[in-house]
């Protein structure tokens, strides 16, 4: 799991310390970074906790320990943090998740297996910022369902660049139902908080996953 | 959810109720005029295409809207899915599929919601006949395979489609 964002993220927002106003030697974009990952992390614990429909930039600026004032500094809205939010999410899930099928050994069903265990080791990570992104990421509306067709579009790229070749000829963009059928079993789970541990989950989306590549390729995994 | 001193929330609750019983029963109609649980699929997503083409307003409560809805859209999603998923473990029962996952009645949920949610979401609803090809593909190869699913690329769409301009 790299450290940055997903480590920072993984803490509650009241243990990333305040930087003493005044008196340091910090540049400005350190702090003003800092204040926005600060923002993030209050901001994802409450949605998470609240439902981004129920939390108000007032739940935020508490739950992030922050003035008020800073919280405008670095968003114009509600909705501009969250968008944030999901965009730094997404894209360090796309990262953990390619990373980890380059780095792979083995056939397909391998690598598959290996992006889909760093996608729930991400989520893991960080239970508030799972539950914010996927499950009140539909509660948004356009602008995150244009955010999430790209994704699903980055996803099926990775699941159709490493299939097999010797694959029956399959159905065109069948990649990207199976990455669809992907984020609503997780959507489920981490709605019903079931299982508590994702990763538990790593079997049954492999297994699903492998679905349009025949027995063969299911096997594989052992 | 409220406003002018209604209780908006009651009110979507009872379209909710109203939207819900009339698609199930959609569903358990079409699905009793077939055998086969690929029938009975197919028959329930082209049934799910019929109403987001004639109906976008309530497919989309049915299936957008929910999540948007905070606690008590998410609250009416569990609902539906629950309901959905005992008319599936029926279907599934009485077909007595040698080797299906008991995972499968989550995945074609998953899936089904996937497609529909992607469509209904982006106003692209006029393309679900093409996905109900593939979707089919996908939800037969988990229980039968690849082999037994290919067939349903080549199967035509249903009478009431023919006519309707779509992509």
């Amino acid at each position: 799991m790299s450290g940055g964002y997903s480590g920072l993220m993984s803490r509650p927002a009241r243990a990333v310390s305040r930087v003493r106003p005044g008196g340091h030697r910090l540049r400005p974009e350190v702090v003003k970074h800092h204040q926005r990952q600060r923002i993030l992390a209050g901001a994802a614990a409450a949605i998470a906790a609240q439902g981004y429909r129920a939390v108000s930039v007032a739940d935020i600026v508490k739950s992030a320990a922050i003035a008020r004032a800073r919280f405008y500094e670095n968003f114009g809205s509600k909705e501009d943090c969250f968008l944030a939010l999901y965009d730094d999410a997404t894209e360090a899930a796309l990262a953990e998740v390619s990373g980890a099928c380059a780095a792979a050994d083995g056939p397909f069903p391998e690598r598959l297996r290996a992006g889909l265990k760093a996608l729930l080791a991400f989520l893991d990570a960080d239970p508030a910022l799972a539950r914010a992104v996927v499950v009140e990421g539909p509660a948004v509306g356009p602008p995150v369902n244009e955010r999430f067709e790209s994704l699903v579009a980055d996803l099926a790229a990775l699941l159709r660049q490493g299939r097999p070749e010797d694959t029956a000829e399959l159905p065109d963009k069948i990649e990207e139902i199976v990455v669809g059928g992907i984020y609503w079993l997780l959507y489920y789970a981490l709605l019903e908080k079931r299982p508590k541990r994702i990763e538990k989950m790593l079997p049954q989306l492999v297994e699903f996953a492998l679905i349009p590549f025949g027995s063969e390729a299911g096997a594989a995994t052992g | 959810m409220s406003g002018g001193g209604r209780d908006r929330g009651a009110e979507l609750d009872a379209e909710w109720d109203r939207l819900e019983a009339c698609y199930l029963e959609r569903l358990r109609l079409v699905a009793a005029g077939e055998v086969g649980l690929a029938d009975r699929l197919r028959a329930a997503a082209w049934e799910s295409v019929r109403l987001a083409l004639e109906c976008p307003r309530d497919a989309r409560l049915l299936v957008v809207e929910p999540p948007v809805a905070g606690r008590r859209g998410q609250r009416r999603q569990r609902l539906l899915t629950a309901r959905l998923a005992a008319m599936l473990d029926a279907w599934i029962a009485a077909e007595e599929v040698p080797g299906a996952s008991p995972l499968l009645t989550g995945w074609i949920i998953a899936t089904f919601y996937g497609v529909f949610h992607r469509s209904l979401a982006g106003g692209r609803e006029e393309g679900l006949p093409a996905e109900v090809p593939r979707l089919m593909f996908l939800i037969v190869s988990a229980y039968a395979g690849a082999e037994a699913a290919a067939a349903e690329l080549d199967l035509p769409p249903p009478a009431w489609l023919e006519g309707r301009e779509h992509p």
